[in-house]
């Protein structure tokens, strides 16, 4: 019996894992140069062009590597050398009025470019990195970590 | 003594030699269509907005600069060459003609609908008990009190308590998709940590 009370308040939760799911495709690696590598639970995998990219996915560029990340929205992102950059909740659903973009940067630098997600909702797209916050409303800039 | 002496040298020594986190350099650029966004930049030391071309702010500064464009390009030369060309818009999947959608509301953190939810839940029902089977849409939201992820697992709950509720052998779906957005797609716009009883909601879309 207490078991199976037990499964009926759970199963609801098993039966779905309601979106904004972990691992939806957020977007794609467009170009690499030198060494990049997508580091997705846990495991390290090479990063080529086309690659798909999801929440949670860290995106690191070696000593000469550069890499374009092209998102859903149409943000554009390109990374530096020596860059880790994660992806920790990217949202753009604008048939559910759905957005939120927010990224951490551990080191390294980068060029963004807004897509459509700055022009639409620009308080939810935040770029965080170890001592600032850059908060974005729909424009074109450089951060470089030093 | 010497022993806690010791000790606290390389505790000196440790935090010493720990990697200084990185302050941000942040410059503003041109847009190829010339129109100007904006950026602030929150540090322990407070907020500045970058809203000009080439205006920048250097790590842990408090003051805006502007920079010499021809200087930055040589700096980030290597950045600029290898900057994606922004691709052109995607078109755009047509979307499914949606048939209804209703919206119920809920109490304050809670998985609690409000008072006269079920007339809509009825309603919904009904809807779906006609043939042919419909496909359905469930969207959950919270309101921007509490943290994004608690607010997410509380999105959830709500969607699946209405999925929950809307599903009997009776009922027969073309499709059901479930999701849940959290504090990420409110109806009001509100500031965060903000009680809004109109966000506290879960879509049913029918199509």
């Amino acid at each position: 019996m207490k078991h199976a009370l037990f499964l009926a308040l759970i199963l609801p939760i098993l039966w779905s894992s309601p979106g904004a799911a972990q691992y939806d495709t957020v977007g794609i690696i467009k170009a690499v140069s030198g060494k990049v590598e997508i580091i997705r639970d846990g495991t390290v995998y090479h990063a080529s062009p086309s690659v798909p990219l999801m929440n949670q996915d860290v995106v690191t560029t070696g000593k000469t590597g550069f890499a374009g990340l092209l998102f859903k929205d149409g943000t554009v992102i390109t990374l530096g050398p020596e860059s880790e950059f994660k992806i920790e909740t990217y949202i753009f659903e604008p048939r559910d009025d759905a957005y939120f973009f927010n990224f951490f940067m551990e080191k390294g630098s980068l060029v963004y470019n807004s897509g459509k997600i700055g022009k639409l909702s620009p308080k939810s797209v935040r770029l965080n990195t170890p001592r600032a916050t850059v908060g974005i409303r729909g424009t074109r800039f450089i951060v470089d970590l030093q | 003594m010497i022993r806690y002496f010791f000790l606290f040298l390389c505790l000196v020594l440790l935090v010493s030699c720990a990697p200084k986190p990185k302050g941000a350099k942040v410059i503003l650029l041109p847009q190829d269509n010339q129109e100007t966004g904006a950026v602030s930049i929150t540090t322990d030391k407070g907020e500045i907005v970058l809203d000009k071309p080439y205006a920048f702010v250097s790590p842990g500064g408090i003051t805006v600069q502007k920079a010499n464009p021809y200087q930055l390009n040589l700096e980030y030369e290597n950045l600029f060459s290898n900057e994606l060309e922004k691709p052109l818009p995607a078109p755009q999947p047509p979307l499914p003609p949606i048939k209804n959608r209703f919206t119920v509301f809920f109490e304050f953190r809670t998985l609690d609908l409000v008072p006269g939810s079920d007339k809509v839940l009825r309603e919904i029902i009904s809807r779906l008990e006609s043939d042919p089977p419909l496909g359905v849409r469930i969207l959950g939201y919270t309101d921007t009190v509490g943290s994004a992820a608690a607010n997410m697992t509380l999105s959830a709950g709500r969607s699946n308590k209405i999925a929950n509720l809307l599903t009997s052998p009776q009922i027969r779906f073309k499709e059901l998709e479930i999701r849940a957005y959290g504090e990420h797609g409110l109806r009001v716009p509100t500031l965060d940590n903000t009680e809004e009883p109109r966000n506290r909601r879960v879509v049913v879309e029918l199509y």
